[in-house]
């Protein structure tokens, strides 16, 4: 919902709860209690709700991932102009959606992983405003990143499939499925955010 | 000046409690940063359960009759 009937309504509730704050009398009558209900229940609620909605969607977004000053290096990285590296390659070409290319690869595709992703921002929030952050090319993952983020797309694609790499050796393609042989390994896909050599790298212009 | 009896006065500080949690999550909705999430989730949520907490509270406090202007 846009953000502007969300503060319309915010600012109908405000208006309303104020009548309650300097006439609180009026809720002697049948009428005044069921507006009281309304005004300071129901509403206030529905506002939350949709603020905590519009507030998470956008939480999503590449441009809240890279507010933070340290992330910047691994935005830049999204621009490098080499189909190598594999970040790049995705948000370029549109394999991610560009304006949530940060959580579409480092959400996690199972149970409550929307919710663990959540709770790894709040520790980012908190490492960056509260703790020591690290330089930006040695931050790393909290744990070793699971196949199963890249096969929620390339599952049964036929390029993942059926391609000349992936179908040469018949124990890989079951040794990635089985998250035993990492798709960013080296040899393999292993160049995701090469934050270090990014002065040296040539940066793609477009998609603006 | 008038007297207000106590449900009226649950009533008034759940409102400027609703009320200030309100003006919050306006604020947080206008600057998209993680700083605006934490406040809204954290400053936000606590004043709107605040809110309304007192206001249930006042419900199904003692009954009082409201005070008559």
């Amino acid at each position: 919902m846009p953000t502007f009937l969300i503060l319309l309504l915010v600012t109908f509730s405000i208006f309303l709860i104020g009548v309650f704050v300097f006439r609180p009398q009026i809720t002697a009558t049948r009428g005044g209690k069921m507006t009281a209900f309304l005004a300071l229940f129901a509403l206030p609620l529905l506002c939350f709700g949709m603020g905590t909605s519009s507030e998470l969607e956008h939480a999503k977004s590449t441009e809240f991932c890279l507010s933070c000053h340290i992330m910047e290096p691994y935005g830049k990285s999204l621009r490098v102009d080499d189909p190598q590296h594999l970040a790049a390659a995705h948000f370029q070409n549109h394999r991610v959606p560009p304006n949530e290319a940060c959580y579409t690869c480092h959400t996690n595709y199972a149970m409550f992983g929307g919710i663990k992703a959540k709770l790894g921002g709040l520790r980012h929030i908190y490492v960056y405003y509260l703790g020591t952050p690290p330089a930006p090319e040695n931050i790393k993952l909290y744990e070793p990143y699971n196949n199963r983020e890249c096969l929620h797309c390339h599952a049964g694609a036929r390029s993942f499939e059926e391609g000349v790499v992936h179908a040469a050796d018949p124990d890989l393609l079951p040794a990635l499925k089985a998250n035993k042989t990492s798709c960013i390994s080296s040899g393999c896909h292993g160049v995701v955010h090469d934050v270090g050599s990014l002065k040296d790298a040539k940066f793609w212009k477009g998609g603006d | 000046m008038l007297r207000m009896s106590p449900l009226e006065r649950k009533l008034q500080l759940s409102g400027i409690t609703l009320i200030l949690g309100l003006v919050v999550e306006s604020l947080c909705l206008l600057d998209h940063g993680p700083i605006a999430f934490m406040l809204f989730v954290g400053l936000g949520g606590v004043l709107f359960a605040v809110g309304i907490l007192l206001y249930l509270y006042s419900l199904v406090g003692p009954k009082v009759e409201p005070s008559k202007q």
